[in-house]
């Protein structure tokens, strides 16, 4: 048994996951009531779902959610919000470039080519669609892609050979954190980060981003972050740059970190020993600490489970641009 | 009709208009698919849902004769689209930055303004909180297809009996002190001569490389020439000094620690222009303030010259003289620098010095730099003019150049000038200037191809 805990931004019932509340007997009527009542930001972390499944994967989009679990696979994620038509279109023509497309904020978007040996970039979603998706531009330089993310204005990769790559808008070149030259390693395409090779703690396992933050996960537990923090007043005492540092979060030495997840303006991670910390914007609720505009240190986040408090344990953390999630499964 | 109805309703136009494109776009109908030119469109649906709901809860509030407190979520949601529009704003280059987005943050603006008129305490209104987003609209984003509305409604504002702001417009001297802490030495100073006529200045523009002039009386009749020296005048032209203005913060756009700062008008003369400080410069720099503020324009004129035909060059042809204007304390820097058009310098209030130097100087001599940040800066030359001559303290610790400076300070082809209130500078396309405010200074340029 699996619950999602979230918080933040619910202006399209983002939040409102339809399996979470157990006693909707008369969906229509909830329907309705949605329709004309403005939906409230969720201030502190709330379950949205509770379910008898493995939640395997969370896209969290500015106005949806959608959550993959193991009986809603591919072709049926779980959806709460609104779809922008594109996504709509692209969920029900093709679900499985839908699990995997990556798409920035100036509307570029990454997705597997369709003969799946490599990945495409296009300049927005329509005119994937409109070129029934034609016209891209091939990426030949990046291979065995495990994890594609997008942040606002460009892409980072993670290779099987654990290899971290970036590419997207020169002018934000902190967030590429490497070397860009117009002829020999081009900001727009794809580029090997060298800071995070070699690191004292092993190779990265995971990456996350959002907004102008990048993070990446070392195999011993490490996180590192870079990025732009320029217009980021909440985040601005990470210091941010274009060198990936690793970050101190819990104590004097630095807790393990197990997963991260970085939303517009805020980050939120998880440690090894089970603790949720947090940083950034919570203007509208996304850090879930009820009362505060912003926290701008790594602040560890309590949360009351009820009367499971003992027998749920965190397993993962996802961020939306202006939410966060936390995954618990029953320990 | 009272004067506060008169806005109300204004405002309640607005909303149905916006609420009436959402509508449109939402319920795509066979027989009314003529896009609209500038729609809000691109942006995704669940956006313009969000943006209809506000408006239709806001148009609620404005039919009723009494409207209860707005509930609390209207203005978070309105300031939601004012977010996700604004990030739209740095995720694209302006250039690309597609134009519904500007429309997005243009209208969630105008609903915001909207809410805080209805709510607007009337014994103690807060009248810079109420402006502020439609200044914010206009300059950040130029407001497309609301321009007329928001300018209608700064005529409607100004009719209405409100306080005077403060500081009090009595607290600011008649007129700005002209004094000049600093005169550079003219060396060689461009021939000043009376406006040519239209025919005569489109033959010169047209001989093969024509050069810089000053026409002594080009702009003598503007009324700007005496209303602007005025503090008082300029802050009846602004609301009272509200309206929100873009200001430069540093010493030149080149250095470290210059910033951009959006400023209520009487903020920028109190602070910058009557009370200058040698380390804090406040510019108000290559602004379209006459289209921002439409009063100050019939102030002025466009030279029947900036409508000449000059040689084309690579630039795209601009339609209309592109109007700026520049306003700051003694002491303000433009770097060394070109420009891809033609420039007429009227001087209004003040003095400013001008170096220039011909296009066809080696641009490694003149250090053009190159691209910075992803942001090309190819038209900037790397020498401060001010501390190769000993004029400035050198602002940064870098490598001493003393090879290429020699070279530079060998180059023997540039004028010089200062320009007093009624002086004309004519910049042909290309030439390298460097501009210093002497004194309080107030100028405009017209730049045309």
């Amino acid at each position: 048994m699996e619950l999602l805990y979230a918080t933040g931004h619910n202006a399209w019932n983002q939040l409102q996951l339809k399996a979470a509340d157990p006693n909707h007997t008369n969906q229509q009527e909830q329907q309705q009531e949605e329709q004309t009542e403005e939906p409230d930001d969720i201030s502190k972390f709330t379950c949205i779902l509770h379910t008898d499944d493995k939640v395997i994967s969370i896209r969290s989009f500015p106005s949806y959610t959608a959550v993959y679990t193991t009986t809603n696979t591919t072709s049926s994620p779980l959806i709460a919000g609104l779809l922008p038509q594109t996504h709509q279109i692209l969920l029900e023509t093709n679900p499985q470039i839908y699990r995997h497309f990556a798409e920035a904020s100036n509307d570029t978007i990454i997705i597997p080519s369709s003969s799946n040996t490599h990945l495409e970039q296009h300049q927005s979603l329509t005119s994937f669609l409109l070129n029934s998706h034609s016209g891209g531009t091939p990426l030949n330089t990046l291979e065995n892609i495990s994890q594609l993310l997008p942040y606002e204005t460009g892409f980072i990769a993670l290779s099987r050979s654990k290899e971290v790559y970036t590419w997207g808008d020169e002018r934000y070149s902190s967030c590429l954190a490497r070397e860009v030259d117009d002829n020999s390693s081009p900001a727009s395409l794809p580029g090997l980060v060298p800071d995070l090779l070699d690191l004292p703690t092993g190779p990265i396992t995971k990456i996350a981003a959002g907004g102008y933050t990048l993070a990446a996960l070392t195999a011993g537990n490490d996180l590192y972050l870079w990025g732009d923090a320029g217009r980021t007043p909440a985040l601005s005492e990470l210091n941010l740059s274009d060198c990936p540092e690793p970050v101190i979060i819990g104590d004097d030495e630095g807790k393990d970190i197990a997963d991260v997840a970085v939303g517009h303006f805020h980050i939120i991670v998880l440690t090894t020993d089970g603790e949720v910390y947090v940083i950034g914007d919570n203007s509208i609720g996304q850090l879930g600490i009820p009362g505060v505009d912003s926290v701008k240190t790594w602040t560890r986040v309590s949360i009351d489970f009820g009367e499971q408090q003992g027998a749920l344990s965190i397993r993962g953390v996802e961020a939306g641009p202006r939410t966060s999630f936390l995954i618990l499964s029953e320990s | 009709m009272d004067h506060l109805e008169e806005l109300k309703q204004h405002c309640k136009q607005a909303i149905e208009l916006i609420h009436s494109e959402c509508i449109t776009i939402l319920n795509p109908d066979e027989s009314n698919h003529q896009p609209q030119a500038q729609t809000l469109a691109g942006c995704d649906e669940p956006l313009i849902t969000l943006l209809n709901r506000q408006a239709s809860l806001l148009l609620k509030l404005y039919s009723t004769p009494s409207p209860p407190s707005p509930p609390p979520l209207l203005s978070k949601r309105i300031q939601d689209l004012i977010t996700l529009s604004y990030a739209k704003f740095y995720a694209y280059p302006y250039k690309d930055l597609p134009t519904h987005w500007r429309r997005l943050y243009t209208d969630s603006s105008i609903l915001k303004f909207s809410l805080l008129l209805l709510t607007l305490n009337p014994n103690s209104p807060d009248l810079n909180t109420l402006i502020r987003p439609l200044d914010l609209s206009i300059i950040l984003s130029g407001s497309p297809l609301k321009r007329s509305w928001i300018d209608k409604t700064f005529s409607l504002l100004e009719n209405l009996p409100f306080p005077p702001s403060s500081p009090l417009p009595s607290s600011f001297p008649s007129k700005f002190p002209l004094s000049e802490p600093f005169i550079p030495p003219l060396h060689n100073p461009i021939p000043r001569h009376p406006s040519p006529s239209f025919t005569s200045f489109q033959i010169y523009l047209s001989s093969p490389s024509p050069k810089p002039l000053i026409f002594t009386n080009l702009i003598t009749h503007w009324p700007a020439l005496t209303l602007w020296s005025s503090p008082s005048y300029l802050l009846s032209r602004t609301f009272s000094g509200r309206r929100l203005i873009p200001i430069e913060l540093g010493r030149s756009y080149v250095d470290s620690n210059w910033s951009q700062s959006l400023l209520p008008f009487s903020q920028f003369l109190s602070t910058y222009i009557l009370h200058p400080s040698s380390t804090q410069k406040g510019y108000l720099a290559q602004h379209s303030l006459f289209s921002h503020i439409p009063s100050l324009r019939q102030d002025i004129s466009i030279p029947d010259l900036c409508y000449t035909s000059p040689p084309p060059t690579e630039t795209p042809e601009l339609e209309e003289p592109q109007l700026n204007a520049w306003f700051g304390p003694p002491g303000t820097i433009t770097p060394l620098h070109t420009d891809p058009y033609h420039n007429l310098l009227c001087q209004v209030v003040g003095s400013k010095y001008v170096r220039l130097y011909p296009p066809w100087i080696d641009e490694k001599v003149m250090r053009k730099k190159g691209k910075e940040m992803g942001v090309e800066m190819g038209n900037t030359s790397e020498w401060d003019l001010g501390v190769v001559e000993g004029w400035d303290e050198r602002e940064e610790e870098g490598e001493e150049d003393d090879e290429g400076m020699k070279e530079f300070k060998r180059v023997n082809e540039w004028v010089d000038c200062i320009l007093e209130p009624g002086d004309t500078l004519y910049i042909p396309v290309g030439w390298w200037h460097y501009v210093k405010g002497l004194s309080v200074s107030f100028s405009v340029s017209f730049w045309w191809n």
